[in-house]
């Protein structure tokens, strides 16, 4: 079946499966392999993507729900060379190890900085629970979240 | 040398620049258009012999192309060699191999179709029949099916009373067996141009990965290229070949298309190993003024009825302290499991939680400082030889003092937290890690007209920061800025590069890159015209021997080890000590870790960023395999019941404590780089660290990794 | 029949919805985030999926004096994001709010919520049995002596444990759905909704959970490994309506330890007409065994089966007095 999906700011017309998961469309038929699927059972995190601003797992996510939807992943954060704010912090807090887990931690914390999460270590923790990281670089990631979120604050 | 102006200055790596912007390819993201897809049918039912594979509804459903199973590989797949056999692969047994099913979990078929839906949905429709034989698939507590593989008595006490006053402990531990669960499954392609195999997916060994591969297709290892660029996590997962590769590579061949196989988390836990379930005895005695008289442990660990994979790890724990009189055993208990495999310090974290745990108990029953207990009885290190464990003296009393050690009450159950009401308790251990020399690394290094440096290895770099080390070290010898030198590995056509096991592999790169760089240099000084200056370097660790050599070349596995100077000589160390708060709250039913306190000595630091996201990682793990992580395995199917992430449960960001890290940083004239390692140490010890808080906070003695909130408040007494 | 075949349809009125479901193998579709898993792992074969979240009916937060009403299709965020009703409603808040993760309150709805399929292993493997899957049969669960199960059980043989929180809160709070099929609209208290495993009788739609306005006191509590993003190893809602420092109804509701929500009638006996004090709390608590069947528990887990009890009461307690 026929989907037109804007992922980034670019209009697409899909034919997809209707099976075919946000992610595996991105990934395959789109060949935007910055979205990563770390389990495809939606109990890690990594596949996370905005749709239409909010937050979801892409590999839950059947592609052929959304007709007309903005899609949001990690390869639009960036405008040109010039890094999200977000993305400058996770480098300047050594937010990753191996990176995988990265881009759904990166849309997780774009939500969060519009979720009005309270600015607080323990609110952002618990709002960044649902994107597991095995290499254990949590410490960066909330150092890097707060401090965005902070500065924005004072913005 | 000519300066790019338009050089960024900017304070971080091509490679970490990548993985923000989604431009970093893993292995999981190569693909093209006419790849076929392919999905593992694992049998979850107890071991047995497969009486049939009926793949009728499967193959009935449109866009499958093949069911493929043990007779269609007969052909195409041969014999793999196990590592402690010389070879590469994680297991010598072929899933795909025979109609044996040697344990709940096994690989029996692969499902191959034109999408990864259709491969899904008929892999559901793959009907398995397994003749079921009796199992058990967890270490018994009688010991009679154990084998021994590991043996050192030392002066044992003769069988007389130790005059005068003595202290005894003598305590049963067991740790949960445990999935690595890296985040990028181990999923992967392969392709085939003529006779030429490509694989691409994570790896900690692309050059052993394409021996073994080419040995079971049976084609010369030149006609196998692996490659890694990226690697979504690896803490030893990757460290070996699975057979799935080897049966892609070959489904590849045979349907005359390249073959992505997509790997959902829950059928990843059996393709590959696992931290082995242990149990283990430990009785320590101390004399009068505290110091350790006898030390007998013995570690009983799960491996599998194909293979022996020991632990090892009573060798270095033995190095940390000084006693007169030690027995320390090693048994393997075949059970009916996948084979075991190497998981973040797979020796030295389970002997660590329980020595570390055995000394918490004798210095609680005695009635002494457990810092102080373990300061009296340090291993004297010589320090002509070098061996042993150098600072950690230091680390102990640095963590004490930066986590307030001082402070603390003796008696358990008398701290509380007064806004909350929670149960306060501060445990301490030691970490350790043997510092192995590592294994031989080639490197090319070019430098074109224009001052570009490009630094060639096959390495890998999972996160560790070994792209950025060696960039950095190749810029100090070219006196060049890093963001000039572009590091390219994870590629088995490049120059040779071992494992990344150890904790050994940055310090190894770096040092072949240096030597490169360094006859690039010299050979600057003379150029005339403008051509690239190309040169190689080579590092080979001390005490490599001859066979190592020639291993390394065949791309078997060769690893110096941590003796200093040959077998038999001191073994050097990486330390550290662990300081840790952790509050109790029985009303809500809640055990959790409030701040952690690491102090570490890994000789020189090669890259800090990196270093200290690593030990950072590593304390987390030691807290989540305390608290949480258990691959739980029903001793009758011996199935893993839990294999996915909703089951299997890592530490979330809600659950990090306050972390402190410190590092010593000294050099260590012993090994190359001055560098010890690290990717290992955080773990060890630090699980210890927290049941030792646990004590303090309750009075509750944990010996059964993961802790069980609800048993521990129960045997406090309720609320 | 295939998922080879697979239909999407989009309706936008309730009566499209229904022709829809009507047809052999068609499937509502919510957020996805179990259905997707469970198609995936060939546990769910649709013909076709029904996305009815554009019908209007199905969605909407809308408030009477007496209740609020709540679409079947909202999402949790939706819901999270309602003031007014998470002021009034703690407990059902609470169990939104300690369920999963953003991302997947973002996606999921109530009414997927409400019938959430069991998280057991077995029922997760089409290869090995499952009663509750195949309909019938042995219970894989019961066979094995770790496999995580139910502690309070009743006769049938599923022992899958009731991890969907808003269920246990729903009933605390006497809350109903309206379901709708051909014949009309019908309400039934999710007390009985629940009290069967598997899907309504009768092939219904659910089109609203209704959760009465009464001046009371509420709570959610869920005992878990992981401090978040995790199923609960128990969980306890508890609702009581307090007049002159007195209960005069109360509502014990235990989930994760259960088969289903189940009300702790022998607890609630006890608190009822006397004053919320930790005194009373504790000897409510200690009925909360009674009557129950307990075959599967050890001490220890009927301890903290108490315990969580204990604490959810106590938690209404505080509220009370505030």
């Amino acid at each position: 079946m026929e989907v037109r999906l804007t992922v980034n700011g670019t209009a697409h017309l899909l034919e997809v499966d209707p099976r075919r998961s946000l992610a595996d469309a991105l990934r395959l038929d789109l060949g935007l392999t910055g979205t990563k699927v770390g389990c495809n059972q939606g109990a890690c995190g990594a596949c996370t993507v905005l749709v239409d601003g909010t937050r979801v797992l892409s590999c839950l996510t059947l592609v052929c729900t959304l007709d007309d939807s903005e899609v949001l992943t990690v390869e639009g954060l960036a405008d040109g060379d010039a890094l999200h704010p977000l993305q400058e912090a996770f480098a300047a807090h050594r937010a990753l190890q191996c990176g995988f887990c990265t881009p759904g931690q990166l849309m997780a914390a774009v939500a969060v900085l519009a979720e009005d999460v309270e600015a607080t270590d323990e609110a952002v923790a618990e709002a960044m629970s649902g994107n597991l990281c095995r290499c254990g670089a949590y410490p960066g990631i909330l150092r890097a979240i707060r401090q965005v979120q902070d500065s924005e604050a004072v913005d | 040398m000519t300066k790019d102006v338009a050089t960024t200055t900017r304070d971080w790596s091509t490679t970490t620049r990548a993985k923000l912007t989604g431009a970093a390819v893993f292995g999981s993201d190569v693909g093209g258009g006419d790849d076929l897809h392919a999905v593992p049918v694992l049998h979850w039912g107890p071991p047995g012999t497969l009486r049939d594979v009926d793949a009728t509804a499967a193959l009935a459903v449109p866009g499958v192309r093949a069911v493929l199973t043990a007779e269609h590989f007969a052909d195409a797949v041969g014999a793999g060699t196990f590592l402690y056999d010389g070879g590469q692969f994680h297991s010598s047994f072929a899933p795909l191999g025979s109609r044996e099913v040697r344990f709940s979990g096994q690989l029996v078929a692969l499902v191959v179709a034109a999408s990864p839906e259709a491969a899904r949905s008929a892999a559901a429709l793959v009907d398995i029949d397994v003749a079921p034989r009796p199992s058990r698939a967890t270490i018994p507590v009688s010991t009679h099916e154990d084998a021994l593989i590991f043996e050192r008595v030392v002066d044992p006490p003769s069988g007389v009373s130790t005059s005068g006053q003595s202290t005894r402990v003598t305590s049963a531990y067991e740790t949960a067996p445990h999935f690595h669960h890296a985040l990028e499954p181990y999923a992967m392609r392969a392709e085939w141009v003529g006779e030429r195999l490509t694989v691409h997916h994570g790896s900690q060994w692309v050059v052993g990965e394409a021996h073994g591969i080419a040995q079971a297709l049976g084609v010369a290892p030149e006609c196998v290229r692996v490659v890694s660029a990226h690697v979504g996590g690896a803490f030893g997962s990757r460290a070996l070949l699975m057979w799935h590769v080897v049966y892609v590579a070959a489904a590849a061949k045979m349907l005359g298309h390249p073959v992505r196989l997509h790997v959902d988390r829950s059928v990843m836990a059996t393709l590959g190993s696992f931290r082995p379930a242990t149990r283990q005895d430990v009785e320590l005695e101390v004399g009068a003024n505290l110091e350790l008289r006898r030390y007998r442990h013995h570690v009983r660990v799960q491996t599998s009825r194909s293979d022996v994979v020991p632990l090892r790890g009573l060798e270095y724990a033995s190095e940390l302290y000084a006693c007169s009189s030690s027995e320390l055993r090693e048994s393997v208990v075949r059970c009916d499991v996948p084979t075991p495999g190497f998981m973040r310090a797979p020796g030295e974290y389970p002997v660590a939680f329980a020595l570390e745990s055995a000394l918490d108990e004798l210095a609680h029953e005695c009635g002494a400082d457990p810092v102080e207990l373990r300061l009296r009885n340090l291993s004297p290190c010589d320090p002509g030889r070098g061996g042993g464990p150098v600072h950690l003296g230091w680390c102990l009393e640095r963590g004490a003092e930066l986590f307030g050690w001082a402070g603390r009450p003796a008696p358990p159950s008398s701290m509380r937290d007064q806004e909350t009401g929670e149960l306060l308790g501060w445990g301490m251990a030691v970490a350790h890690y043997p510092a192995y020399g590592g294994g031989v690394t080639e490197c090319q290094v070019s430098m074109d007209r224009r001052g570009r440096v490009t630094v060639e290895l096959a390495a890998h770099d999972p996160g560790t920061g070994l792209t950025a080390a060696v960039a950095a070290a190749a810029a100090r010898e070219l006196e060049c800025s890093a963001v000039e030198v572009d590091v390219v590995l994870g590629d088995s056509d490049l120059p040779l590069s071992p494992m990344a096991a150890g904790s050994a592999s940055t310090r190894t790169a770096v040092a072949a890159a240096v030597d490169a760089a360094r006859k690039v240099r010299r050979m600057s000084a003379s150029r005339s015209d403008g051509s690239t200056l190309v040169a190689t370097g080579r590092h080979v660790p001390p005490g490599m021997t001859e066979a190592g050599l020639r291993d390394a070349a065949a791309g078997r596995f060769a690893q110096a080890s941590a003796a200093v100077a040959g077998e038999g000589s001191p073994l050097r160390l990486s330390v550290g000590a662990h300081f840790v708060e952790v509050a109790v709250d029985p009303g809500r039913g809640r055990i959790r870790v409030r701040r952690m306190v690491g102090v570490f000595d890994v000789g020189a630091v090669l890259e800090p960023r990196a270093l200290r996201s690593q030990l950072e990682g590593g304390m987390i793990w030691g807290a989540g395999h305390a608290l949480m992580e258990d691959a739980a395995l029903d001793p009758r199917s011996g199935r893993f019941l839990g294999s996915g992430l909703a089951d299997y449960h890592m530490m979330a960001q809600a659950d990090v404590p306050l972390l402190e890290v410190e590092v010593l940083g000294e050099t260590d004239p012993g090994r190359v780089c001055g560098s010890k390692g690290a990717g290992e140490l955080g773990v060890v010890g630090s699980s210890a660290a927290v049941t030792n808080a646990i004590h303090h906070a309750t009075g509750v003695r944990v010996r059964h990794l993961p802790v069980r909130p609800a048993a521990v408040i129960a045997a406090y007494g309720g609320v | 029949m295939t998922m080879e075949s697979l239909a999407y349809e989009r309706p936008a009125t309730l009566a499209e919805t229904l022709e829809l479901l009507g047809r052999p193998g068609y499937t509502l579709l919510g957020g996805g985030t179990t259905l997707v898993d469970l198609m995936r792992l060939g546990v769910a074969r649709p013909a076709g999926l029904v996305d009815a979240r554009s019908v209007p009916e199905l969605g909407g937060v809308v408030s009477s004096p007496d209740e609020w009403s709540l679409g079947g299709a909202v999402t949790m965020a939706e819901v999270l994001r309602h003031q007014t009703v998470c002021r009034e409603l703690p407990a059902l808040a609470e169990s939104l709010a300690l369920a999963a993760s953003t991302q997947i309150r973002n996606m999921a709805t109530l009414a997927g919520n409400l019938m959430q399929a069991p998280r057991c292993v077995f029922f997760r493997d089409v290869r090995t049995p499952c009663h509750r899957r195949d309909g019938g049969g042995a219970c894989s669960a019961l066979a094995t002596d770790i496999a995580p199960r139910a502690l309070l059980v009743d006769d049938d043989p599923c022992v899958a444990p009731a991890l969907g929180d808003l269920g246990t809160a729903a009933v605390a709070l006497d809350a109903s759905v309206e379901t709708v099929a051909n014949g009309g609209t019908e309400r039934m208290s999710v007390e009985e909704l629940l009290r069967v495993p598997g899907p309504i009788p009768g092939n219904r739609l659910i089109t609203r959970l209704v959760v009465p306005r009464r001046s009371g006191f509420s709570a959610f509590v869920k005992r878990r490994d992981r401090r978040s993003f995790a199923f609960g190893s128990a969980s306890c809602a508890a609702w009581a309506a307090v007049e002159d420092g007195v209960v005069r109804e109360v509502r014990v509701v235990v989930g994760a330890q259960s088969t289903r929500p189940r009300r702790l009638v022998a607890v609630e006996r006890e608190v009822l007409g006397r004053a919320l004090t930790t005194r009373t709390i504790e000897s409510a608590a200690r009925h909360a065994l009674a009557g129950q069947d307990f075959r599967h528990g050890t001490d220890v887990e009927g301890e903290w089966h108490t315990a969580t009890v204990r604490q959810a009461l106590e938690c209404v307690r505080e509220r009370s007095r505030a």
